[in-house]
This record gives structure tokens, sequence and C-alpha cells, in this order.
């Protein structure tokens, strides 16, 4: 049993946290600017099957990584455009993505590959990066020493996040237009254009959380790949209150837990299902005790009308 | 905590707990080989090791009644056997018959071949990576760069927001575009 709580769990639990940290920065840039971005499971599921079929179609998975962005935000756009220009209701916009999410990529790969749940495997993955020095340290080697290259970059983000949001003057803008959006126009500031950027900045990090299922991770699609992570990173990201550094807190908190739940699988004698519930239920259990002090943008969710 | 802090939290939480009972994916390939989780990348087919392990499962489901089985039986069985000794029983062999210098010399030629093979596969990928690597990194690059140079210009004030993003996002388009509303502004 206690064979399994070694370095490998934390650096298992890393590489499982990678998506739940891009995706969770991502809802993030969303929220902040006022735009609930329910969908972000959905956009996930996108970006890993459009990663998937790019790089299996070019056999180059960096084609497939800067697709599977796009395609993020592309889907984002469309929430984008219903939540923002058409001021619809948020969660159901990005709720109707969702359900976009569980069928379209099923009808593409049938009509691509004649499969309905999974596409080709890959020729080619995303590159392992083996820190040189780092690597052949004991204890800093198993925990740092080589991870898929979007591992580094999710985590690389995670401070960038926190510069571009709290020092940067595009910060500032996308912060207002999602506290008080009319004293951001009033300050000269386009409210629609804020929420746009963060909207797509928003799909293009869940996008490559997406990439990283089918190309880094694995070597190709299955059906339901993200298998709820963008619901959990967006749990992260209320438990994180919409900072990043407290969202990568939790986000690792979920990875960790994943990693156990699977190492510890036939360990102990308890039915194989109630140990999968783990994470989630540990989710939840931190949701519930830690929600009430979470610091929601003022305008996050409300749609904004401009004054003529 | 307001009623649509609580709404959301309740849909999250809704939709996680309809998830746990689907199929799960391809990250649950790590329970395969736990201990050696850094063989998962270069893993081909994490999938189908997904649902090895589930037809594992439910074959281990039917056939764990085992206490019929009468296992002094199998065992004589299989000492018994005599193509089981015949298989197993070098002793009559010469081993240093086998093998002549010949056969080495091919042996080694083949080695080299091969590596001289993986040498240039290696080589051949680490050039994808980079061509890939380059272009990622260069439209990334193109696109923030064309939002900045844009932003002052006739372009970015010409169309509406939702466009804009559009045209930043293939960049390449908005390039053509700017001598037609390249204009500064403001």
């Amino acid at each position: 049993m206690w064979e399994i709580l070694d370095l490998e769990l934390i650096a298992s639990g890393l590489r499982l946290s990678t998506p739940l940290i891009l995706a969770a920065l991502g809802g993030m840039f969303s929220e902040r600017a006022g735009v609930v971005n329910i969908a972000l499971d959905g956009i996930m599921i996108f970006g890993a099957f459009t990663g998937a079929v790019v790089a299996y179609e070019t056999g180059n998975p960096w084609y497939g990584l800067l697709a599977a962005m796009l395609m993020g935000g592309l889907v984002a756009h469309v929430h984008g455009i219903a939540s923002i220009r058409y001021q619809a209701d948020q969660v159901v916009s990005g709720t109707a993505i969702n359900l976009l999410a569980i069928g379209v990529p099923a009808v593409l790969s049938n009509a691509l590959y004649n499969s309905t749940t999974v596409t080709p495997n890959i020729q080619l993955m995303l590159p392992i990066i083996h820190i040189p020095i780092i690597s052949s340290i004991p204890i800093l080697g198993t925990l740092l020493g080589k991870y898929s290259v979007l591992v580094f970059f999710a985590f690389a983000m995670v401070p960038l996040s926190w510069f571009v949001i709290q020092k940067t003057s595009f910060g500032l803008r996308l912060r207002a237009v999602g506290e008080n959006p009319e004293a951001a126009e009033t300050a000269g500031v386009n409210v629609y254009l804020m929420r746009y950027y963060a909207v797509w900045i928003s799909g293009l990090l869940a996008g490559l959380g997406g990439a990283f299922l089918s190309i880094a991770h694995g070597s190709s699609y299955v059906n339901n790949i993200s298998a709820g992570r963008g619901f959990i990173a967006l749990a992260a990201l209320i438990f994180g209150r919409y900072t990043p550094k407290l969202t990568l807190v939790g986000c690792m908190m979920f990875g960790i837990a994943d990693a156990f739940q699977i190492r510890v699988q036939g360990v102990i004698p308890i039915p194989v299902q109630f140990i999968q519930m783990f994470p989630y239920v540990l989710t939840m259990v931190v949701l519930a005790g830690l929600i009430g002090r979470a610091q929601v943008p003022a305008a996050d969710g409300i749609p904004y009308a401009q004054a003529k | 905590m307001t009623t649509r802090s609580a709404t959301i939290l309740f849909l999250v939480l809704l939709l996680t707990a309809v998830i746990i009972g689907a199929p799960h994916s391809n990250l649950n390939a790590e329970s395969a080989s736990a201990p050696q989780v850094w063989q998962i990348t270069s893993n081909s087919d994490l999938s189908n090791t997904n649902r090895d392990d589930d037809s594992v499962e439910k074959s281990t489901d039917k056939d764990s009644d085992l206490s019929t089985v009468n296992w002094d039986e199998e065992g004589d069985t299989e000492e018994s056997s005599p193509s089981e000794k015949e298989e197993g029983d070098f002793s009559g062999e010469s081993w240093e018959d086998e093998g002549t210098d010949d056969e080495s010399d091919t042996t080694e030629g083949l080695q080299t071949l091969k590596q001289s093979e993986i040498d240039e596969l290696d080589s051949q990928e680490r050039q994808v990576h980079i061509y890939g690597f380059m272009l990622f990194i260069g439209y990334i690059l193109g696109g923030i760069l064309t939002a900045f140079v844009t932003r002052n210009r006739k372009i970015a004030v010409s169309y509406p927001p939702e466009l804009l993003i559009l045209l930043h996002t293939f960049w390449p388009l908005e390039l053509l575009l700017i001598p037609f509303g390249g204009k500064p502004v403001r």
C-alpha cells in the first residue's frame, strides 16, 4: 500500500493536472472579464479532436497543437457571439457547446475514419523535455526531470497569467470590464472587444488542454476524452478564487488525487468504481467547504448592453 | 454566495457526477504501468490499453470461481508433460559451437545498420519537431504582433470586435487588408 506513495505519484499528479491548469487559466481570463465560460469541457473536447486529426494527417504534432488552439478559439468565439453580442444566458450558451461536443466529434470521426469512438494513432507525439542537470539529480530528477513540453508550458503560464492580469494595462482593462463594465466604457475601454479577447484566450488555452490529452499524454482522440476535466477546472477556478496561484493549487490537488486513485486500484480491496470517485468526491468536499469565500467578479455572467 | 454562483456550482457538480459514470478517458492508462510512468508518453495506443483493462476485469469476474479446479492434478499434468521436458532440456547442447565468426560479423553489421537507421529516424523526428515548433511559435507571435500593429489603425475600428478577433486569428489575411484599412485613426 505505502509503496504507491512515492515521488512518481507526485510526478504523475503534475502530468494529470496539466490539462486542468490550462483550462482553468483559460476560464480565469474569461470570468475575470465577466463572461462565464462553462463550455471549457466542450472546448477541450473540440481541441483534443482537432489536434489528433491534424497531427495524424500532417504527421506533425505541432500543427495539431496549433490547430487545437485555433479550434478552441473558434468554439469560444461562438460562445462569445452568443453571450456578448446577442447577450444570451452565458450558462445556457456554454451548455449548448458542451452538448455539441458530445456529438460533433463523433460524427466527424465517423466521416473521416469510419469510427465514432476513436481516431487513428498519431505517428509522432509532442516531445518530452529532459532538463539536463536536474534529470540526473535523484529526487528532483524524478519530480521535474522529464515531462511533455506542454507540462512545462502549463506551469509557466501560471506566473505569466498572473503578470498579464495584475501588472499590464491589458489585465487592468480586463478586470475593469469584469467588475464594472459601465465605468470601463466611460474610461474609453471597448468592453465588447475586451470580452472577446478574454473569451478567445480562454478558448486557446482550453484547446491546448484538450490537445494535451490527445497528442501529448495520449496518442489519439477517444470519445469523452476530457472525462469532465473542463468542469473540474472550473471548480478549481472557483476554489482558487479566480487567481492563478490558488487555481494552480486546486488543479494540482485534483491531479494528484487522480494519480492516487489510478495507482491505488487493485492495491486496496475496494471496488474500482468507488476508487475512481475519489478525486471527484474530494473536489466536491473541498469546494463545499471553501466556496463561500470565493470572490466572484462583480459583473461575471451579466451580459453588457452598450449605452446608445 | 450569490444565486448565480450557486447555480454554476450546482451545474458543475451535477455534470461531474454524471461524468463519473461515463467511460473513462485514456488518462487511466497510467494505471497499466504506474511505476514506469515515463513510458506512457511513448505508448502508441493508450485507449486500447484501457479497453484491455476493462476486458480483463470482465473476464476475471466470469472466471473468478476456481473452487472446482483440482490444482494437484493440474500441477502433475504439467510436470509429466514430455514436450515441456524436451523443450526445456538443453543439457546436451554445445553452446560453444553455436555461432561462428561469420554470424557474429553479420549480427554486428545488422546492429550497426539498425543503429544508423535509428539515428536517421531520430534526426528526422527532431527536424519535424523543430520545424513544427518554429511554425507554431511564429504563428502565435504573428497574431499578437499583427493585433499590436493594427490597434490604432482604421481596420481596428472599421470592423466589429467579433470580426476583428477572427482577423487577428487569421492574421495573414489581416496583413493583406492593411493597405485598405491600415491608416492610423488615433
